[in-house]
């Protein structure tokens, strides 16, 4: 199965972990960032997404210079993560400080402001190929409290998702903590938000069992 | 000439030198504050809507406005303000008069608290001191009272932890429950609820109540919060209706007048409330009526943004220090939440 994982710079450590596997070199996998600092270290393709034109295309991004880079139609499916608010936004969006009804329109209303839901739109205009979707990872800012009610907000996004003809990714169980929050040792480093390869791999088997590949 | 008290008023004291030889954007009310208002002092807004300029302003400045209630930044400001976030420092709704702000200051510090009203439309519920808070209504009145208690907690936060509490005067016509004495913000049966004529009761407050109702407020505040200050401005925004048996015009004017004295009498008194002139900035015939939009009601946004810029001009001109933020404030015309609208849609066509 082809598969694309696009994304932001969260794209990059999935790249590299996906490598570091044993087994996954005879898997048709791509990865494409769109452009940030992380990607470069990956030593990965960045695209950037031109929505104007409906088209994926590679650096640099002035048009007389754009080359279509990636084919949708070589894929079977996709993976699109990052680019959105992270989980710890939409939890601290449910909670008693806030309506149920409220929780649900700024929940929605976030998602549809963000690039990676852009991205997603022009994806869909372009394939109508399964599209699997993961927020970013985030840390807790040192100090706070954790945000209640955590799995609410992973319905919420599961909803969300559902409706705009996408499955959504919830992290894998395996990088949780009790309060269902990412263990910090799962991240690069204090502040950096990008998963340690040894991590992120768990995010690609979640993936291939996801693909049944 | 004989010597007199008038030769030592400076130009301002003049309305030829002061007015009438100006161009009306060149004229300047001058404002002196009484204290210091600085980029990193607290400041709580709360009141009718025009109190929502000033909170909104004091964000663009990067001045330190005190959100109680806050959502994640990434919703925008259209939902947000749309559910009563990002409005006033806590999510009341428009405090329209000073007895409404006693009230809440008062079930705040645990001196009383709502009544078990609530209103309903289908299987809505909705509050009836901040009926169109939540647009939808809630889900349950579980769910209003545990939100109107966040609410009431984060009003209390702001009266403890601001330094500054801004507050706009905006009518004194009013309704209350003739059996519980609370007041509503809005008249029962016009954004919500039933009106029942036996229950319901207008009452048009007099200089001495209004008076009275800010002096409590301002004491109940102070007594939990001996530093904190008060700015006081009034409302330039005429009636949208009146129930007085008065023309509307002259239902504004009488009632404006009165809350122009009190916030005038209030703030002469004490070192820490001062009176802002916003009202005067618009409503002065100085000014022609051209900060008004064609309705001749609503304020336009040149009007808003020449009195925050005189505000903060005067800040920066008395204390000696430059304000971050864009030159001048400009609102869109229907950012204001103002449920006092809503009794335009009452009135008969004529």
């Amino acid at each position: 199965m082809r598969i694309c994982i696009l994304g932001t710079s969260h794209v990059g450590p999935l790249a590299v972990a996906f490598r570091e596997m044993p087994d996954t070199a005879a898997l048709p996998w791509q990865f494409y960032p769109v452009p940030n600092g992380f990607a470069g270290g990956a030593g990965l393709k960045t695209l950037t997404l031109d929505a104007e034109n409906r088209q994926i295309c590679g650096f640099p991004t002035r048009a007389p210079s754009r080359t279509r880079a990636m084919a949708v139609d070589d894929f079977d499916a996709f993976f699109l993560v990052g680019g959105q608010p992270s989980y710890l936004n939409h939890a601290r969006l449910y909670g008693p400080r806030y309506s149920g009804r409220f929780s649900k329109i700024a929940l929605d209303d976030m998602h549809r402001n963000c690039k990676g839901f852009h991205a997603y739109g022009l994806l869909r205009s372009l394939t109508d190929a399964p599209v699997h979707v993961a927020c970013e990872y985030a840390r807790l800012p040192m100090g706070k409290a954790p945000p209640p009610l955590a799995p609410e907000a992973e319905a919420g996004m599961a909803a969300f998702w559902k409706d705009q003809g996408a499955t959504y990714l919830p992290q894998p169980a395996e990088l949780l903590d009790e309060q269902g929050l990412t263990r910090p040792e799962c991240f690069v480093a204090q502040g950096d938000h990008h998963l340690k390869p040894e991590y992120a791999a768990a995010v690609i088997r979640q993936l291939r069992q996801v693909f049944g590949v | 000439m004989a010597d007199n008290p008038y030769q030592s008023v400076p130009a301002r004291g003049f309305w030829k030198q002061a007015v009438g030889d100006r161009s009306l954007f060149d004229i300047d009310l001058d404002w002196e504050p009484k204290f210091r208002i600085g980029p990193k002092m607290k400041i709580a807004t709360f009141g009718s809507c025009f109190a929502q300029h000033f909170g909104r302003a004091l964000r663009q400045r990067s001045m330190n406005w005190f959100d109680a209630e806050p959502v994640p930044n990434l919703v925008s400001d259209a939902v947000a303000t749309a559910h009563g976030y990002r409005v006033f420092s806590a999510r009341t709704g428009n405090l329209y008069t000073t007895s409404l702000l006693r009230q809440w200051t008062r079930w705040a510090l645990d001196l009383g608290a709502p009544p078990d009203e609530v209103w309903t439309r289908g299987d809505r519920v909705f509050d009836p001191f901040r009926p169109r808070i939540e647009p939808d209504g809630f889900a349950s009145v579980a769910e209003m009272t545990r939100l109107r208690q966040v609410t009431i907690d984060a009003f209390r936060d702001c009266i403890s932890d601001a330094r500054l509490f801004v507050f706009t005067l905006g009518l004194t016509e009013s309704w209350v429950n003739a059996e519980g004495g609370h007041e509503y913000p809005m008249c029962p049966g016009t954004a919500g609820g039933t009106f029942d004529p036996d229950a319901h009761q207008f009452r048009n407050q007099s200089f001495d109540t209004v008076r009275a109702a800010l002096e409590d407020a301002i004491q109940l505040m102070r007594e939990i919060n001996p530093t904190l200050r008060f700015l006081l401005t009034v409302s330039p925004v005429p009636l949208t209706a009146t129930m007085s048996g008065q023309h509307v015009v002259t239902a504004t004017m009488e009632s404006k007048s009165i809350l122009r004295a009190v916030a005038g009498d209030v703030a002469r008194r004490d070192p820490f409330i001062d009176y802002f002139p916003s009202y005067e900035i618009i409503n002065s015939p100085a000014f022609r009526g051209v900060f008004f939009d064609p309705n001749m009601r609503t304020v336009n946004a040149r009007g808003v943004d020449f009195v925050m810029r005189s505000f903060f001009t005067a800040l920066e001109r008395k204390f000696d220090i430059k304000l971050d933020g864009p030159s001048g404030y400009v609102p869109t015309a229907d950012d204001l939440k103002c449920e006092e609208a809503a009794l335009a849609a009452f009135a008969e066509d004529t």
